[in-house]
């Protein structure tokens, strides 16, 4: 088990699989809600194309105008889409090139989407960024160093994204004050009516519910020096966290995005404090 | 070129690590930032989102002047939301938008507010129910943005954004 966990390769693959699951619906939703990126849409290019970068006889706004657009900017949707699924192929037959090409085109594409969706995008779409990015730059010197540095980056970025979610949280009034939970639950935006009715009154599990998530979130640094298999209980908590985000909050793309980064988490974790085999 | 590389992930480690915080200079970079490489993961945090937004349009002449309708962006939510949700991005440009016009309101002295009219958010709002609710007998259309307390309501909607009225009927329209 250990040994497996100490694999680069194998850590890589579940890392482009579990990623590639989340990117591969991104892209699909980008890809049915295309009417909202045409004209008159919430996202129609004449509109959000219409700033300092993109605008004007600059050869960055000329590239911008040509390829931002509605039918170019489809095109590159596919084009993340096919990349996407064939990353994990790439990792899996060991092929050094295809590896490369596949993350290289996955990453220029997604560059691609973080310049033209200048709202609407979230933290799943943040956290696929930096997974892809130094995956590919992980792979490309070809050793074994770069691509370790590169797991350490996952990890560590994961780490410090829960981290500082949980200590903004802790030092925030509005969440001292016990309720947000609730209230987040109780929104449209990012709520379910039956959940929220649930939790409607019972102020006990609305602060316990408020204060256990961002205390873990705070403490979750310490998943990457408790070694295996205590690893696994942060891993736990992260996956049943993120999917009751998808299921309450509807932040499906969040549950792959974050799930992505642990089995960097637990490859660091079983470098860092060792464990039981 | 591992040297490099370690080099390149580690800066980029030490900048997401600094762009946590709301120092000026951060802003700045953050500002030249065009594809999102600096995270920002203080998540619902330090002021969560606890209230849904409502974009609502009115067409003149037939819903002067007190009829309005609200502009469902989103189903509500379902079970299989947790698999597959194309529809919450669209949601989620639409708190974005208010918190932009807010920002851009506030930073604007009250002669000069005019000018968030040219807003990409504004303007977007504006384009999107422009397009979707051309009719032949509606000649403008405004818009305004409601702040609501979600499903088990504590106090009254509040109008948070009320935009000018603007024409519907295009140039060539105009001229004949």
């Amino acid at each position: 088990m250990i040994e497996l966990l100490s694999d680069q390769r194998a850590i890589v693959l579940g890392i482009v699989a579990i990623a590639g699951v989340g990117a591969t619906i991104s892209t699909l939703e980008w890809i049915s809600n295309r009417q909202q990126l045409q004209d008159g849409g919430l996202y129609c290019w004449e509109i959000v194309g219409s700033r300092p970068l993109t605008v004007g006889n600059r050869i960055q706004a000329r590239v911008a105008q040509q390829t931002l657009k509605y039918e170019s900017y489809l095109g590159i949707l596919w084009t993340r889409l096919g990349a996407v699924v064939s990353v994990p192929v790439a990792v899996w037959t060991g092929s050094y090139i295809a590896t490369v090409l596949s993350l290289l085109l996955v990453v220029l594409t997604t560059l691609v989407m973080n310049v033209r969706s200048i709202y609407g995008m979230d933290g799943s779409d943040q956290m696929t960024t930096q997974v892809y990015g130094a995956l590919l730059l992980g792979y490309l010197p070809h050793t074994a160093l770069a691509l370790n540095a590169a797991l350490w980056y996952i990890a560590l970025q994961a780490c410090l994204a829960y981290f500082t979610s949980g200590i903004a949280k802790a030092i925030s009034p509005v969440w001292r004050a016990g309720g947000t939970v609730y209230r987040i639950f109780n929104t449209r935006t990012y709520g379910y009516e039956p959940v929220a009715r649930f939790l409607k009154d019972r102020p006990r599990l609305n602060k316990f519910l408020d204060w256990s998530g961002f205390g873990v979130e705070s403490i979750f640094p310490l998943a990457l020096v408790v070694g295996f298999p205590a690893v696994l209980v942060f891993i736990a908590w992260g996956i049943a966290f993120h999917a009751m985000n998808a299921l309450v909050m509807g932040l499906n793309s969040f549950f792959w995005a974050f799930c992505a980064t642990y089995p960097a988490i637990v490859y660091v974790a079983v470098s860092v404090g060792g464990g039981a085999s | 070129m591992t040297t490099a590389v370690i080099i390149v992930l580690s800066v980029w480690l030490g900048l997401s690590a600094l762009g946590q915080f709301d120092a000026p200079f951060i802003t700045r970079i953050r500002a030249r930032d065009h594809f999102s490489l600096m995270p920002r993961w203080t998540f619902f945090a330090p002021r969560p989102g606890v209230t849904d937004y409502h974009l609502l349009y009115q067409l003149c002449p037939d819903d002067w002047p007190n009829g309005w309708h609200e502009e469902h962006l989103a189903d509500p939510r379902t079970v299989w939301g947790a698999i597959w949700n194309p529809l919450k991005r669209n949601k989620k440009a639409l708190c974005d938008s208010v918190r932009s016009l807010g920002q851009q309101s506030k930073e604007l002295d009250p002669s000069s507010l005019w000018q968030v009219q040219f807003s990409v958010p504004y303007l977007a709002a504006l384009s999107y129910l422009s397009s979707r609710h051309v009719s032949e007998s509606a000649t403008h259309i405004r818009f305004m943005i409601i702040e609501s307390d979600g499903f088990h309501a504590v106090s009254e909607p509040r109008l948070l954004f009320l935009s000018e009225k603007h024409s519907l009927v295009p140039n060539d329209r105009v001229a004949k």
